[in-house]
């Protein structure tokens, strides 16, 4: 079938069903007939005309055999070539036609306006188009695994946080199968060494226990996955592949079931291939089997809490009832594990279970939903400005559409043929926006921040499309019916029309609303500015300038026991501190405000937790001696913890000081020490060398906990962030200096994630950053508008009052009186939109106090900041029309009447 | 007779009558022949003539024949209609009411007498 046959058989839907059978494949072969017909001729325009009078021929003839089947119903008689309604329904379509051709004509004439129309309205569909395919892909639909409703998330809870599991809370867990049907745990991805032909790559792997892709229900698309029970002890070899990481290293080749990568010096064999949907957790590329022994499912194990865990609820179980199952099970530790329940019951120890969806899009909600309701405000401006522009329009025929009333049009007739013009706008700005929304989503989508989870789900779909044709059409009713009403009102009397005043007071409350809403908008966007400045003025308690971050993984098999990696960070350090480049190196497990934090509870030494007292716990780091320095963190006292010591086997610890403060009030805090079990010997406690200032560890929005610095020396991590300074004012390619030197040392291990420091703030700024810079471009379209608006109806009024203010020159009022008189016009307008903007931002801006740090929703000093700048805007816009005002001649502003 | 079949004849009902006087014919046939009756004037879309057709079809003036093939369309199998005995007698009557009233126009000089 020719695409010609293919389009007019999708044409042909337009009839109804019965007509379709009985005489649709004839029509399809006819049209094939006449293609052949017409392409013999070789004639391009004979072509056009038969598709348009194809098109034609089944509009109207579509509309007229429903109309016909309408009639049957309502009539009882055959309905067909009834010639009586066949007239209705023509002159329906000829008056439709006659409007049509007679709006296109109207718009024709005055293009710019119309073409200005059509843009903004685009803008503002569109944009709100884009931002709907986003938080609908994101919050809205369901997430993509079977009956995802039934999927939740489960951890622990200390004091209202979440947190996570140990193995037997895990454990726990499942045995209740009257509510969780299956469960899986899992640990965070981490960043895991591969080969591959004889390079050595790295991907993101997760491990995960045997039921964890039964649970989410995704069967893999190739081979199978069989994991072994999750209490079988030690994990067998084998790996599952994303359905990138197979196409991306392995070339997609189809044998790749039973071959076996090297991974982390194991070889590992393929099993199974998850389809290319499939992303959980969400940066997982490869997934391994998780497995726990019998001591690892020990109560002793309980404080090693490092698993997530996802779930599958038994058909017809709520959330309720699987939450309160999962409390009953924590409640039950706490009686059933002696030597944990004191220590459970005073922190307040429980569970948390939440739904899945909740879990992976619940933060970022308040975020998304707040750009939504902000384009949203600036599409309002955008249909007042609208409407304000088609009441100027209309108001300049107010003329013509009197003498069609006083000849006889019905005040119906015009305001249909009104809205016919309006109708135009709305399916332009329609087809406009929806342009825009697609592409805008398409081009944007990158920028968005990662922190956005499920941005692989977003792309233009049809809901999309409908939310954006419904949206233009609401937009055309909504800036078109008012206008129409009112400029059909006009009568001609004694030759003049009256009956305009009532669109003048319309035009003045569509531009307070617009100086609201822009001011709104406004503050909302001065309010995320100040938060994002605030956090990036955030001391943050270490230098970023100039320091260069490079992330290296030691592999399992050369580096299996901790003395050979405390003496490659030893060697490492000594390596780079020779290089000429290179001022200060530190090394840590981690970078401040970057990956996971690790956190474990404490003891003071001397001082014995009463009964019911709150266990302390600090966020711990691993770093080397040159940490401190290498990232400018400042020393209040001690020093630093040397590694020569450490390597004599002194235990030796830095505390920041909102930690001092807290642990020895007004007491010096070098010298004491702690213990992170309880009755610890003296020569396993930790001796405090140095406090420092505290350093922003998780967030930049709050402080961290109590923070503890171990030293890498002594624990050796496998993970390591090396920080390196150069000297000021020579640009060299550390990143490079770092690889050479680690390479030296381990031949073809990868270094990874190399940024430079300033970059992992403003990646922890992305959202904050993205957020504000989004709210600021529809606060300044909205202003943009608003002074439009503004300007629009003082000009209108400057020339409405020509004569009178010729009159007032002639009695000898001066040109600043004038100007005067002109400017309180429009700013008593302003002030009157000012007033109604900030009665409505205090609600509003309430909504975004989630999103804001460093500011109150209710801040005045933005409050009155942004008002006084629309008030500026919106003096220049006056400024013209009433400069124009008193610039007039008043002789022939007398004659003006 | 019912009163569908009472009303006149709409111009291109009569014009596909006339087209399918002379012989049985397949969709693309009567257009043809529409186009070339009417002298170019009235050309049709498939989807006019099928209304028009199934119109008169429902109304006993056309049949509906077999699918057989189309000698024009590279043999390809066509549906051909045909003028029923009703159609032929309507079609003339409409013929005939047109003569008349043809007849009477030249009397009050709206146009001119036929020259032959």
């Amino acid at each position: 079938m020719s695409r010609g046959e293919r389009l007019y058989r999708r044409l042909l839907k337009l009839y109804p069903s019965s007509f379709r059978a009985e005489v649709g494949d004839d029509m399809v072969e006819l049209v094939r007939d006449c293609l052949r017909g017409v392409r013999r001729t070789g004639n391009r325009r004979a072509l056009v005309r038969f598709w348009t009078g194809c098109l034609r021929g089944v509009l109207v003839g579509a509309i007229g055999e429903w109309l016909a089947i309408a009639r049957e119903a309502f009539t009882g008689r055959p309905g067909y070539s009834n010639q009586r309604s066949d007239r209705i329904g023509d002159s329906m379509l000829t008056t439709l036609k006659l409007d049509l051709r007679f709006a296109l004509r109207t718009m024709r004439r005055q293009l710019g306006a119309t073409g200005a129309s059509v843009l903004s309205l685009s803008l503002g569909i569109g944009a709100l188009g884009a931002l709907f395919g986003l938080a609908d892909a994101v919050l809205l639909r369901p997430l993509p695994f079977p009956e995802p409703d039934r999927l939740v998330a489960l951890w622990n809870r200390y004091d209202g946080g979440p947190t996570s599991l140990s193995p037997p809370d895990f454990v726990d867990r499942l045995a209740r199968p009257d509510v969780l049907q299956r469960g899986a745990a899992y640990e965070f991805t981490r960043s895991l060494t591969f080969e591959r032909g004889g390079d050595s790559r790295r991907a993101r792997a997760a491990r995960v226990t045997s039921a964890f892709f039964d649970t989410l229900g995704v069967p893999p698309a190739l081979g199978l996955v069989r994991f072994p029970d999750e209490t079988g002890g030690e994990p067998d070899h084998q790996i599952v592949l994303s359905h990138a990481f197979w196409q991306r290293e392995l070339a997609g080749r189809e044998d790749v079931l039973g071959q076996t990568i090297r991974i982390e010096g194991l070889p590992l064999v393929v099993t199974a291939v998850m389809p290319p949907s499939f992303a959980f957790p969400s940066d997982a590329e490869l997934w391994v089997p998780l497995a726990f022994s019998p001591s690892q499912l020990a109560d002793a194990n309980r404080g090693n809490e490092n698993l997530r865990m996802v779930a599958r609820l038994v058909p017809g179980v709520t959330i309720e009832q699987a939450r309160a199952a999962m409390d009953a099970v924590a409640s039950s530790v706490i009686e059933r594990v002696p030597e944990r329940s004191a220590y459970l019951a005073s922190n307040g120890w429980g569970s948390v279970t939440r739904s899945l969806k909740e879990e992976i899009v619940g933060d970022v909600r308040p975020a998304l939903w707040s750009l939504v309701a902000a384009g949203v405000m600036v599409l309002s401006v955008i249909i007042l400005n609208t409407a304000n522009l088609l009441i100027a329009g209309i108001g300049a025929r107010g003329r013509e559409l009197a003498v069609r009333r006083s000849l006889g049009a019905t005040r119906i007739r015009l305001v249909r043929q009104l809205l016919t013009e309006s109708g135009v706008l709305a399916v332009l700005g329609g087809v406009g926006g929806l342009w825009i929304a697609s592409a805008g989503l398409r081009v944007a989508l990158p920028l968005v921040p990662h922190q956005v989870p499920r941005l692989d789900e977003v792309a233009p779909d049809a809901r999309m499309v409908l939310f954006v044709l419904v949206v233009a059409l609401g937009s055309g009713l909504l800036f078109g019916t008012a206008p129409a009403w009112r400029g059909a009102a006009g009568r001609l009397v004694g030759g003049r029309t009256i009956g305009s005043r009532g669109a003048d007071r319309m035009r003045r409350a569509l531009v307070v609303a617009e100086v609201a809403l822009a001011l709104v908008l406004l503050i909302g966007t001065g309010l995320l500015v100040r938060t994002h400045g605030h956090l990036a003025t955030t001391e943050l308690g270490f230098e970023t300038e100039g320091r260069w971050l490079s992330r290296i993984s030691l592999p399992r098999g050369e580096f299996s026991s901790r003395e050979a990696r405390q003496g490659f960070a030893q060697e490492l350090v000594v390596a780079l501190e020779q290089r000429p480049e290179v001022a200060a190196v530190g090394l840590a497990d981690r970078m401040p405000l970057d990956g996971e934090v690790w956190t474990s509870t404490f003891h003071v030494e001397g001082r014995v937790a009463r009964p019911g007292e709150k266990a302390l716990g600090a966020s711990l780091m691993a770093v080397s001696e040159g940490f401190f320095e290498t990232l400018g963190v400042r020393f209040a006292a001690g020093g630093p913890m040397p590694m020569t010591e450490v390597h004599n086997g002194r235990r030796l610890a830095v505390i920041d000081e909102d930690t001092a403060e807290r642990l020895w009030p007004g007491d010096a805090a070098v010298g004491k020490r702690i213990a992170f079990e309880s009755d610890a010997p003296p020569e396993k406690m930790y001796e405090i060398v140095g406090v420092v200032e505290p350093v922003r560890q998780v967030s930049l929005r709050d402080a961290a906990p109590m923070q503890i610095y171990l030293s890498n020396d002594q624990l050796g991590v496998r993970d390591l962030a090396i920080l390196v300074r150069g000297f000021q004012g020579r640009a060299v390619d550390l990143a490079g200096v770092v690889r050479h030197e680690v390479q030296a040392l381990v031949p073809g291990l990868p270094v990874y994630r190399v940024e430079a420091v300033e970059q992992v703030i403003t990646s922890a700024l992305a959202l904050p950053r993205f957020h504000a810079a989004l709210l600021g471009g529809f606060a300044a379209v909205a202003l943009l508008l608003a002074a439009i608006g503004l300007y629009g109806v003082l000009s209108h009024a400057v020339v409405q009052r020509t004569g009178e203010v010729g009159l007032r020159m002639a009695f000898g009022a001066s040109r600043s009186k004038i100007l005067g008189m002109m400017l309180r016009e429009g700013l008593g307008l302003t002030m009157v939109g000012l007033v109604v903007g900030w009665s409505i931002s205090l609600p509003t801006t309430r909504l975004l106090n989630s999103l804001l740090a460093g500011v109150e929703a209710a801040d005045p000093a933005t409050y009155l900041g942004y008002g006084a700048l629309l008030a500026g805007v919106a003096f220049l816009a006056c400024m013209i029309p009433a400069r124009r005002a008193a610039r007039l001649d008043p002789s022939s502003a007398l004659r003006a009447e | 007779m019912s009163s569908d079949r009472d009303r006149p004849l709409k111009p291109i009902d009569f014009l596909i009558l006339i087209a399918l006087e002379p012989q049985d014919r397949h969709g693309y046939g009567v257009l043809l022949d529409v186009e070339v009756l009417s002298g170019g004037t009235v050309r049709l879309d498939p989807g006019n003539l099928y209304r028009s057709l199934r119109g008169l079809m429902r109304r006993g003036f056309v049949e509906r024949l077999d699918r057989r093939p189309a000698p024009e369309s590279e043999d390809e199998r066509r549906r051909y209609y045909r003028l029923s005995a009703d159609g032929r007698r309507v079609a003339a009557d409409e013929a005939h009411r047109m003569n008349e009233l043809l007849r009477l126009a030249p009397v009050r000089r709206l146009i001119a007498e036929p020259t032959s």
